[in-house]
């Protein structure tokens, strides 16, 4: 695993690498109808209220939008903080390293595709519309 | 086996003994990433000499006394173990010396049925019982699969 450049939030706890990230976006009510929370992908929910965020993750035929609360922070971590997960203990989970911070914290590294694989079918996808290139401007 | 070298440890009031050949490490208190989406006996992830290791939970041990301190979230002592080629890591209240058990002295489990005891030993006060790592991290695998 190679240094990259990673999206933290819900405080640090979480990251998923930048390269995958196809946009970010304010929260609008067109959007809500199609975003979901990280409890909904069984993640520990966000204890923030605001700013409220919407991550546009890219991977495959069917992308995932994914509401956050709080403050957003990209870091350049390099290979040595990148610490992958023994797959015998993790290979299923949507996880794939802990991410070591210069403090001494521990993120954890969300793997794009299985987060995306994660969601079930029942989970609205993210509209096209929202995700076309023409509408990726930074917000 | 004609003599076993066992590690005695605490967990929950409860004097426990496992396999010294196993355990690489005995570490302080660690920090503990909590990952969701495990359940049972795998606790988290904790970081052991740039590895991330997860951390197996030894539960449902009967309180020995009830004056014994009970799990309280924190645990002085880490224990640091390789079973199936897999480093893990499991956490208790202390971990003291190591001792020699002659192989007569491995008694079936009698006194203290919990998950996980293989043996019991009794040394005329304490039975202690003799806990197999290399199960308990058998059933976290075919869990996480």
């Amino acid at each position: 695993m190679s240094a990259e450049n990673l999206l933290f939030f819900r405080r640090n706890t979480y990251a998923l690498p930048e390269s995958a990230i196809l946009r970010v976006a304010n929260l609008d009510h067109e959007m809500r109808q199609h975003t979901l929370d990280l409890q909904d992908l069984g993640l520990l929910p966000d204890e923030d209220q605001a700013p409220v965020r919407v991550l546009f993750v890219s991977v495959g035929p069917r992308p995932l939008s994914l509401i956050v609360r709080g403050p957003l922070l990209t870091r350049r971590i390099g290979a040595e903080g990148i610490i992958r997960l023994p797959s015998a203990f993790f290979g299923s989970s949507v996880f794939e390293a802990l991410v070591r911070h210069e403090s001494d914290r521990l993120s954890l590294l969300l793997a794009p595709e299985r987060l995306v694989a994660s969601r079930s079918d029942s989970m609205p996808p993210a509209p096209a519309m929202l995700l076309t290139r023409s509408n990726c401007e930074p917000s | 086996m004609s003599q076993a070298r066992l590690l005695a440890v605490e967990l929950d009031g409860q004097p426990l003994l496992v396999d010294a050949n196993l355990v690489q490490e005995v570490v302080g208190e660690c920090s503990i990433v909590e990952v969701p989406h495990v359940s049972g006996n795998l606790h988290g992830i904790f970081l052991w000499k740039g590895k991330a290791v997860p951390l197996v939970e030894l539960t449902n041990v009967p309180q020995r006394t009830l004056d014994a301190p009970r799990h309280s979230g924190q645990r002085r002592r880490t224990l640091v173990f390789r079973a199936w080629g897999e480093w893990a890591g499991m956490r208790v209240d202390d971990a003291t010396d190591v001792l020699s058990i002659e192989a007569r002295q491995l008694q079936p489990v009698r006194h203290n049925p919990f998950p996980f005891a293989r043996y019991e030993v009794d040394d005329g006060s304490t039975i202690r019982s003799v806990i197999d790592l290399p199960s308990l991290l058998a059933e976290v695998l075919e869990l996480s699969q």
